[in-house]
């Protein structure tokens, strides 16, 4: 009986080694695979005629049994990665795939030149810790000039056309509206930024009536001209590039005195002065106004001039982008022609 | 204002070539825009005398002239109707190349022979528009290069003075400028008194002293009215004038050079005896020296005769009693006056001219008296005055104003350690005389030109500028434990939210004006407040300050699909104007196109409003979390059944908030627009977003358990929408179902008429165990159970 099984057992590899011979596909590799090792296979016929073993005897076939059935399945195992690679080696073999085609199109958007211009101006004085304050667009006299030190009747009136409402407020003219708000609530050190809209009634080649600014203001304890040149200097290499020169230029503003226009090297000759219409051979480009904040301003605001002194700034973003980006007409900005806004 | 470098030169001695001077003028503050040369050019004109005119055969515009230049004789044909025989003349001849690009050739015209060209000022860059040719008067020798008889080489300078250097107004005002920015010494030319050998005079009656604080005056009679000298004349144009007699261009060529502005009166046009000054009376006229009758009001200020107005005090004359060729007698007028009521004045009868300007910016007061003498002696050298009557003045000589100084002021401003003294030649050309106090302070005397110096910080701008902003060194500060915000507000974090979110949708950023017309807001039954309304609007377009973005929006939508582009995703993220509050931050989106771009393996499907709701409903409930739920809304420009209103809670049970609307454009729209896609739009009031920020994101552990998903194939009547069925989900479907989605929505047979079919696809889980097959049908049955009661759902088969 023993003897039997066993010899059956040998005879089991042979048998499955013929079987496999013919085997032709994956799916007769299942029925060769039911044939010996299913629940009524081959092997399983072995294991249940051991039961009429002796207890001594059980154990030397079990071994044996369980030796076979390993070998079983790993020739089995074998045998179908062989057919499977076979199914792979021919699946791959006729692809045609053609990586010339093209790919699926993704498209992406951006932020409006001018917001990302806004944004790139944000966050360049974001870093040099100024804070981003926000006023009204619509506002009062009060605010928009006579608290910068423009009374009524002043010829500096004269530069900057004002919308009116009804009502007889205003749309204001600057964010430079922003620096009296924040300064008539909050105490120095103040160190902030105001971009916002702004608008004048003056509609031209290089005037829109509604445009962008962003203010600047820094009022502390000794703070002085040579603050108000380092920190626009660090700006302005960061924004223009760091090859980009720039010179102070002494001007007037009613808020503030001393008061500058700062003009950096022209971003498109190079300063090289021949034939170009944007410095109209200048070298240099107006950028934006800046000074130390008048003494009559922190008078309004209920600041004591003999404390605390300061500097403001502000700057065109319809200009900074258009000199940044090369844009040769102030309207594009807001026609929202697609061919324009996808194009940055 | 024009300057001329040859008439600059006369007050202040400089050899600086012209661009250096106008770099040096623009960083002391006085910007100059423009500069030109002339007298380039000119080295081929000469002066000549036309020696006969005869008409051209061929042309009757044109004549034929005999020309002689020198020992020369020239045969020129010329169009000039004022050419005449005798005439001296500028001739161009051949081989001159004019500043206007012009080259003289001999040719033939009509036939006829041309050695040259009789040229006009134009032509040769003098002024700006020439009617005729030049004719210079017979005093001008003949056969001279024109360039060297009337020394016409110059360089004129366009300076922008700023509105608080009205000395700079001036010849003389700059030359101080030009002075101290060289180091040179600037010394005032002195005017002496002129005088009298007539006793012929007015009176003055000034009734309004508070404005004009100074007036003299003065009679010349015997005057001979005429054309002023050539130089005069030539330098007037240079400047921007129009030389008009020699009395007139003297007060002219006197106002551009001490910037006191000046009048002269045919005093045989006057009545009476006196000069007023006095306001108008409301309703008076007064024809001014543009031709124009004004109707005064009682605010301006005239000058007039016992019966009428004569001028416009500080602005214009009156056309009555302006000096003309046939004038014989004068009164001079030389006089200070406020600036606001002027600028008022001339503001109201849109009236600006070279003297408002002037005295609006002040005018020195000392000025007056000086420069009335300097414009005597000139018209009596220049028009044989027989009589020259006493001036007649009115009012003081100004005080001079001390201002005191600390140095440690200057450097509390500046960061600088400087002295005055160190600056001394260059204070004292601008006219600040200094020195130092016995309390240390400097004293400065300023000048009465200078009414701009009023406090020490207007001195210690006059010490940066001269300095040079450019030495001023630059200084940092290191950040210290100073108490600066640094924190983003909410306004920033939302704005970059939604634009983060916009942007990886694919949407453009759009910025429209903040006004718009009442008419488009009306085309979407949209009405202004009244009080959102401009005054003074630039045109009926931009008259509204805008109530909503999206009607500028969708305009933008038709003009870029005219253009051609059809798959449009556009967003604006902008404020708005009234009704409630006077300015709101809104939202606006609009979609219309396909899904995706082409690809040659897909078929474009078509976006509408669910593709705009979907992504309205993340950007939205990612920032405030809760439920969004959708409200009745009947807006007539859109799809009567593809609209809602858009409505927030925290959770079920709190309280509405209505955040806008969402929809479909209505079809009428689309044909009228001319546009073939679905389009969607969307308005978002972003006020509660901004105040409602989601609580702070906080991190939740990763479930280790897995999920068993199942789906849910229901059956149910059509009416029921699909929110009533999703409720049921929320509130009914257990702790258990921690997700679940539309998988399928399904109409037509087998279902039976107004019915459909939703499939669900259900996720369960649990953070801590393995759910059993058991729990998940349990909670599945429940939920049916629910469903069944609710919405009257069945399993579908
Ligand atoms: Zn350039």
């Amino acid at each position: 009986m023993k003897e039997s099984l066993l010899q059956a057992l040998d005879g089991l590899e042979t048998q499955l080694e013929e079987a496999l011979a013919q085997a032709q596909s994956e799916s007769d590799l299942l029925q060769i695979k039911g044939r010996f090792l299913g629940k009524k296979g081959e092997l399983a016929q072995v294991l249940s005629a051991m039961g009429r073993l002796s207890a001594e005897e059980r154990p030397q076939v079990g071994v044996k049994a369980n030796q076979v059935k390993e070998a079983l399945c790993s020739r089995l195992q074998s045998s179908l990665q062989g057919f499977q690679q076979k199914v792979l080696d021919q699946a791959l073999a006729s692809d045609h795939f053609d990586i010339t085609l093209p790919g699926v199109p993704v498209e992406f958007s951006s932020m409006h030149p001018l917001i990302q211009v806004l944004e790139e101006i944000n966050t360049l004085f974001r870093r040099l810790g100024f804070e981003v304050r926000y006023g009204p667009e619509i506002e009062d006299e009060y605010h928009n000039f006579e608290a910068l030190n423009i009374p009524e009747d002043h010829p500096a009136r004269d530069e900057q056309d004002t919308f009116y409402l009804k009502t007889g407020r205003l749309l204001r003219t600057h964010t430079s509206t922003v620096q009296i708000r924040v300064m008539e609530t909050e105490k120095p050190p103040i160190k902030m930024i105001a971009p916002g809209t702004v608008y004048r009634s003056d509609h031209d080649l290089t005037h829109s009536p509604m445009f962008h600014q962003v203010e600047g203001l820094w009022v502390d304890r000794g703070i002085h001209f040579g603050h108000l040149k380092g920190v626009l200097k660090l700006f302005v290499k960061s924004f223009f590039g760091s090859e980009t020169n720039l010179r102070f230029r002494a001007s007037y503003f009613p808020f503030t005195e001393p008061s500058a226009e700062l003009d950096v090297s022209c971003v498109f000759c190079h300063a090289k002065k021949s034939a170009c219409p944007v410095c109209k051979d200048t070298g240099w480009l107006e950028v934006l106004g800046c000074g130390m904040v008048d003494p009559n301003v922190f008078e309004k605001v209920g600041l004591d001039p003999q404390v605390y002194s300061g500097f403001a700034f502000g700057m065109g973003v319809e200009r900074m982008a258009m000199l940044k980006l090369g844009i040769p007409d102030l309207r594009l900005f807001f026609e929202n022609d697609l061919r324009f806004l996808k194009q940055f | 204002m024009l300057i001329s470098l040859n008439w600059l030169k006369q007050f202040v001695d400089f050899d600086l070539p012209s661009d250096d001077l106008a770099e040096r003028l623009s960083l002391a503050g006085l910007e100059v825009e423009a500069s030109k040369t002339l007298g380039q050019g000119l080295d081929q004109v000469f002066t000549a005398t036309v020696l006969e005119k005869k008409s051209h055969p061929d042309a009757d515009r044109l004549s034929l002239c005999q020309v002689r230049c020198g020992q020369e004789t020239l045969s020129i044909v010329c169009g000039a109707k004022n050419v005449e025989a005798g005439a001296r003349v500028a001739l161009a001849r051949v081989g001159a190349k004019l500043p206007n690009g012009l080259k003289i050739k001999e040719s033939k015209i009509r036939g006829e022979l041309s050695q040259g060209m009789l040229a006009s000022l134009s032509e040769l860059g003098l002024e700006e528009k020439s009617e005729g040719i030049w004719i210079l008067p017979p005093s001008i020798e003949e056969g001279k290069a024109i360039i060297e008889v009337l020394a016409l080489q110059d360089e004129i300078l366009e300076v922008n003075v700023t509105p608080n250097r009205g000395d700079c107004l001036s010849i003389q005002g700059l030359a101080r400028e030009v002075a101290a920015i060289l180091s040179k010494p600037f010394s005032a030319p002195v005017f002496p008194s002129y005088p009298p050998n007539s006793s012929a005079s007015l009176e003055i009656d000034n009734q309004a002293p508070e404005i004009c604080d100074r007036y003299f005056c003065r009679v010349l009679k015997g005057v001979k009215v005429g054309p002023s000298p050539l130089e005069v004349q030539l330098k007037l144009k240079a400047c921007g004038l129009r030389p008009i007699n020699n009395v007139v261009d003297t007060t002219n060529e006197l106002m551009l050079e001490t910037g006191q502005p000046l009048h002269a009166f045919d005093l045989d046009q006057l009545e009476g005896s006196k000069v007023l000054i006095r306001f108008a009376q409301t309703g008076e006229k007064l024809k001014t020296l543009d031709g124009i009758e004004r109707q005064l009001k009682s605010q301006d200020l005239v000058i007039a005769d016992q019966t009428k107005a004569l001028a416009l005090a500080g602005i214009m004359g009156g056309e009555e009693s302006s000096v003309t060729e046939s004038t014989v007698n004068l009164l001079l007028e030389s006089a200070h006056f406020a600036p606001i009521p002027i600028r008022r004045s001339a503001k109201r009868l849109a009236l600006q001219t070279d003297s408002s300007y002037r005295f609006e910016r002040q005018v020195d007061p000392a000025a007056t008296c000086w420069v009335l003498e300097e414009l005597s002696r000139r018209l009596i050298e220049r028009a044989s005055v027989q009589e020259v009557g006493p001036v007649v003045a009115y009012g003081e000589a100004p005080q001079t104003n001390l201002l005191s100084l600390k140095e440690s002021e200057i450097e509390r401003y500046l960061g600088l350690k400087i002295s005055p003294k160190s600056l001394e030649p260059k204070l004292k050309a601008l006219g600040l005389e200094f020195s130092l106090s016995s309390t240390g302070e400097w004293q400065f005397k300023i000048p009465s030109f200078r009414s701009d110096l009023t406090r020490p910080i207007d001195l210690i701008e006059e010490i940066a500028r001269l300095y040079g902003y450019d030495k001023i060194e630059e200084a940092f500060i290191q950040l210290s434990s100073q108490d600066l915000n640094l924190k983003l507000s909410n306004l920033e974090k939302l704005q970059s939210y939604l634009r983060e979110q916009f942007k990886a949708q694919a949407y453009d950023e759009c910025l429209h004006y903040s006004f718009c017309s009442k008419k488009l807001l009306e085309a979407y039954g949209l009405t202004a407040d009244a009080s959102a309304f401009l005054s003074n609007p630039l045109s009926e377009n931009w008259e509204v300050m805008r109530p909503a973005l999206f009607p500028q929006l969708l305009g933008s939508v038709v003009q870029n699909s005219r253009r051609g582009q059809e798959r449009l995703r556009l967003y604006e993220l902008r404020s708005v104007y009234g009704p409630t509050t006077e300015e709101n931050l809104h939202l606006s989106l609009a979609l219309s196109g396909p899904r995706s771009l082409s690809h040659f393996r897909e078929k474009p499907q078509m976006t509408d409003l669910l593709d705009l709701k979907g992504f309205l409903e993340e950007i939205l409930l990612g920032w405030l979390g809760g439920l969004l739920s959708y409200g009745e809304l009947r807006l007539s420009f859109l799809h009567p059944k593809r609209q809602s209103s858009l409505i927030w809670r925290a959770h079920s049970g709190a309280p509405a908030q209505t955040l806008g609307f969402l929809g479909q454009l209505h079809p009428q729209w689309l044909l009228e627009k001319n546009i073939e896609n679905p389009v969607s739009v969307a308005e978002i009031d972003l006020a509660f977003l901004l105040g409602s920020c989601k609580s702070k994101r906080v991190f939740k552990p990763l479930s280790d358990y897995p999920q068993v998903r199942r789906d849910l194939n229901l059956v149910l009547d059509q009416k029921v929408s699909q929110s009533e069925v999703a409720q049921v989900l929320v509130k009914k479907g257990g702790s258990l179902l921690q997700s679940w989605y539309l998988k399928d929505l399904y109409r037509g047979s087998p279902l039976q008429e107004g019915q459909k079919a939703l499939t669900y696809h259900l996720t369960y889980g649990s953070d801590q165990r393995s759910l059993t097959d058991e729990e998940v049908n349990q909670a599945r049955e429940s939920l049916l159970e629910a469903l069944k009661s609710a919405c009257g759902a069945r399993l579908r088969d």
